[in-house]
């Protein structure tokens, strides 16, 4: 009897050093495991935190160049094209009906054109066609736009599915293309263009090329290169990369590859895939 | 003496340990049909589960209502638990190989899986032991290499564990209650099966193996239906 008691009594001290031994074990691990993993928290935070501000930077940047761009729009074509209206109106001769009227005619055609070139620069600050028809909707109407100034043909490509990504990503995006565009518009003197966008395992490849004069991308002026570093560090913000290739005579291509394994609630119609 | 009572008996004998434990071990059987019953893992979890739920219940049986002698009962225990052994093995380890990244480590898991099969190949071919007393040695250090064989990949584990960086919390991941159930019951199995011998000389056979056996294996039923609970899939 007694040495079953004594048994009873060493089961249950041993039985308690286990149980105790086990439960300090897992609260060690537990205390580690946690500790690490507030430090880890805290370093994400940390990294959202600096991707929100380099958000921030990269969308006050672009609204910089947009604004930079209307100044020089407004200032170059359309002031131009105002002052020579407001010329030919205020040196009209009333006792002159011909060339009164031709001046008039003019006027109207300039007038006409500024119009115009406003309407253009209004659909290409137009943000809200991305949140409604989402990125490629929004690029190709921005290539159609190019299209109608007559200057080169482009070709556009897409493939794979389309992935949409949060309206902001997006717009980045498409200020990148924008911009490349309006570079080959502005220095390429190119003929043909061509751009496509390629979707492929959570990957969005861009490549724009032309046949236009190319140059040397190290050895741009100050602004060329300014340009070239906004946009890699646009698509660098995406968490993708943007490569330049580019010879005096040999034409350039640029190419973007952007992350896009997220897909934003937003519901798109695509309009320009088959015309329903 | 009815049969119930008698089973009673046994079991009060016990401490009721047995009991408790092959009580844990079919709650974690239907909680493995309910939540793992679809992933590849759990079922080898429920195989080797049923298997020795299907053993203990078995063993249990002959112990209370067969006329069997003590020694063929030793016997069977001996062959069976070595089976159980190695199919213990094999699931854990297959397990590792899912959540352990470290290649050395791997490589380890299949020679030492290798080794294992080996000895127990080997015990069986050395018939004329096997079924003699000194096969209660043979059989003590198998299952003493089994859970020697079992230490360093949760070692590793835990090592993995701290070194990864995860927003999931630790209680959420089936792996850690799995490892942390075979770490607790092979570490405390280790000296109870090198010196079981002498144990069971100094105290009862039923009062050694119920400190020694049925409370590792009882916590470590607990812990493998915590991880079933975790609705998580059992390599993460």
């Amino acid at each position: 009897m007694q040495k079953n008691t004594n048994d009873i009594i060493i089961f249950l001290l041993v039985a308690s050093a286990l149980i105790l031994t086990m439960a300090v074990f897992i609260v060690m691990i537990l205390y580690v495991y946690r500790k690490k993993q507030i430090l880890f928290v805290r370093d994400i935070e940390q990294i959202k935190l600096n991707h929100e501000k380099t958000l921030v930077e990269t969308q006050l940047e672009m609204q910089e160049s947009t604004f930079r761009h209307i100044s020089r729009e407004i200032h170059d074509n359309i002031n131009l094209s105002l002052t020579l209206a407001k010329l030919q109106l205020n040196t009209l001769n009333w006792n002159n009906q011909t060339e009164s009227e031709q001046k008039l005619k003019t006027s109207i055609e300039l007038l006409g054109l500024s119009i115009k070139e406003l309407s253009a620069i209004s659909k290409g600050l137009n943000t809200d066609l991305i949140k409604q028809q989402g990125l490629v909707n929004a690029v190709r109407n921005e290539i159609r736009r190019i299209r109608q100034t007559g200057l080169f043909t482009i070709d556009t490509i897409v493939t794979g599915n389309t992935v949409y990504l949060d309206a902001e990503k997006e717009l980045i995006i498409f200020r990148m293309v924008q911009e490349a565009f309006n570079n080959i518009l502005k220095h390429a003197e190119a003929r043909h263009a061509e751009l496509s966008f390629n979707y492929t395992d959570g990957t969005l490849y861009i490549a724009i090329c032309d046949d236009g004069k190319g140059f040397e991308p190290h050895a741009g002026s100050g602004d060329t290169q300014a340009g070239l570093k906004n946009m890699t560090a646009r698509a660098k913000m995406l968490g993708g990369v943007m490569d330049i290739s580019s010879e005096p005579g040999q034409g350039t291509l640029l190419t973007f590859i952007i992350p896009c394994n997220e897909y934003a609630k937003r519901k798109h119609t695509d309009q320009s895939s088959d015309g329903r | 003496m009815s049969d119930f009572e008698k089973l009673m008996k046994y079991f009060e004998n016990g401490y009721y340990a047995d009991f408790i434990m092959q009580l844990f071990e079919i709650i974690a059987i239907i909680s493995g049909v309910i939540l793992v019953r679809k992933d590849k893992l759990g079922i080898l979890f429920l195989a080797y589960l049923v298997f020795d739920l299907s053993v203990s219940l078995g063993v249990t049986y002959i112990k209370v209502f067969s006329s069997v002698t003590t020694y063929e009962i030793s016997v069977i225990i001996k062959i069976t638990n070595t089976l159980i052994a190695l199919l213990e093995l094999c699931v854990y380890f297959y397990f590792f190989r899912n959540i352990l990244a470290n290649p050395t480590m791997l490589k380890t898991i299949k020679i030492l899986r290798v080794v294992f099969i080996s000895l127990i190949s080997l015990s069986i071919a050395i018939h004329s032991v096997f079924f003699t007393e000194k096969y209660s040695y043979i059989a003590n250090a198998i299952w003493t290499t089994e859970f020697l064989f079992l230490l360093p990949p949760c070692l590793t584990y835990f090592y993995e564990l701290l070194k990864r960086e995860s927003l999931v919390n630790l209680y959420q991941r089936p792996s850690f209650w799995i490892v942390t159930g075979i770490f607790f019951y092979s570490a405390t199995s280790i000296p109870y099966y090198t010196i079981s011998h002498f144990l069971i000389n100094q105290y009862n056979w039923r009062f050694t193996s119920l400190l020694f056996f049925s409370i590792p294996f009882t916590i470590n039923f607990i812990f493998l239906s915590i991880a079933f609970l975790c609705k998580k899939k059992l390599t993460i």
